[in-house]
């Protein structure tokens, strides 16, 4: 009876020895487990600190993506965007015209205007207005082979052109002859409407350059049959200017400080002006960058002309 | 007496054996429960992320060739006349402003 009560005992403290045992297994498999679900939580919170940033930057890159695309977009049609670039050009300096007829506003423009080109000395007028930052206008003639003089300046001339058209310059039609007298373009409205036409169409198809402005060789008030040819203009989508100040350069040859006088001393009263010069002369080269920093110190923005300036007519 | 004593001890040893043996095999099953739940969302997230990272790799490629084609037309002349236009616009605006 001992026997077996004593065997029970051991049992039970067997069974409470492997509780124990049971219980410290069972603890140290709880720490190590709750070490692994702790490291497996970790990896979860690091992926999804991954996703997000890589969420963030897949909104980042589409945003940039978009805007790529619209600027793309944007360059497709270049030609429509040019002509809406220079149209809001030339609007803002209409606007500009009108605010200062208006009295709205005391600044003043200038319009230099170069006739009878292109020349050998072209480039270098170029240069200046160039470095000076200004746009003018170029009323030119037909001088190529076809019409048989200045031909071994034709390379040149071909630059001048593509310069004048390409730096945002205006380049009018001044006829392609340019004569005077019993043959010359005033001999009838018609000859003189073809001549305009002639320079148009060699401006255009070399260039691709459509002329709108024009002026008549010697001015408006030159010639009895201008009165005659004024009103066909429209018809064939030209206005002409003229000029309210000039160097006085295509009538004698000065010095370029009296080039400079002529234009500076005659702008009393005139808050549009219009300057006649001649790109041949050498006088009115050195006299250019006098003539722009005087203008400029009076208080006129120089631009190039358009067709709906009220300079034109 | 005492041996209903001990008897009851040792009734009372086995079940307290038995109770621990049977809370470690329902810990281990939870556990094991857990781990594969967490196991399973992170080869989920891997999975999203590497989704995610090949999405992003495709955009910026896409973003390296509209570049391309944005060069080729920067390098346009049409591209320099417009430029021109703008520039003379701001210029202008300048002036006005000065």
């Amino acid at each position: 009876m001992e026997k077996t009560e004593r065997a029970v005992k051991i049992t039970a403290i067997i069974l409470n020895v492997c509780s124990l045992l049971m219980t410290v297994i069972i603890f140290c498999f709880y720490l190590k487990f709750d070490r692994n679900i702790i490291e497996l939580k970790k990896q979860n919170a690091f992926l999804d600190e991954q996703i997000e940033q890589q969420n963030q930057l897949t909104d980042d890159l589409s945003a940039v993506y978009k805007t790529k695309l619209e600027e793309l977009d944007s360059y497709k049609d270049f030609e429509e965007l040019i002509l809406n670039e220079k149209e809001a050009y030339y609007n803002d300096i209409i606007d500009l015209e009108q605010k200062i007829l208006s009295g709205e506003t005391n600044k003043k423009i200038a319009y230099l205007t170069f006739d009878d080109g292109p020349y050998r000395l072209s480039e270098s007028f170029l240069d200046v207005l160039d470095e000076y930052e200004v746009r003018a206008t170029f009323f030119y003639l037909m001088k190529c082979e076809a019409t048989g003089y200045d031909e071994e300046f034709s390379d040149v001339y071909d630059r001048v052109y593509r310069r004048i058209i390409s730096s945002g310059h205006t380049l009018g039609n001044h006829t392609a002859s340019h004569k005077f007298g019993e043959e010359g373009v005033y001999q009838s409205a018609d000859y003189f409407i073809q001549d305009l036409l002639k320079n148009r169409s060699f401006i255009y198809d070399r260039y691709g350059y459509k002329t709108t402005v024009m002026r008549f060789p010697g001015g408006s008030g030159t010639s009895s049959m201008t009165p005659y040819i004024i009103p066909r203009l429209k018809d064939i989508n030209y206005v002409y200017v003229d000029w309210n100040a000039e160097t006085g350069d295509g009538k004698k040859v000065m010095s370029a400080e009296t080039y400079t006088a002529n234009v500076l001393n005659n702008t009393e009263g005139k808050n549009i002006l219009v300057v006649l010069m001649h790109d041949y002369s050498e006088n009115t080269l050195k006299a250019l960058p006098d003539i722009i920093t005087g203008l400029r110190k009076q208080g006129y923005i120089l631009l190039p002309l358009c067709n709906r300036s009220v300079a034109c007519h | 007496m005492k041996r209903n004593r001990t008897s009851f001890v040792l009734y009372l040893s086995i079940f307290v054996f038995l109770l621990i043996i049977a809370i470690g095999v329902l810990g281990y099953f939870l556990y094991a429960g857990k781990k594969d739940e967490i196991e399973v969302a992170n080869s989920l997230s891997e999975k999203q992320l590497q989704l995610v990272i090949e999405d992003n790799e495709l955009i910026s490629e896409k973003i390296s060739e509209t570049d391309e084609k944005i060069e080729r037309y920067r390098q346009d002349d049409r591209y320099e006349e417009l430029a021109l236009w703008k520039r003379l616009r701001e210029q202008l605006k300048s002036q006005l402003s000065s």
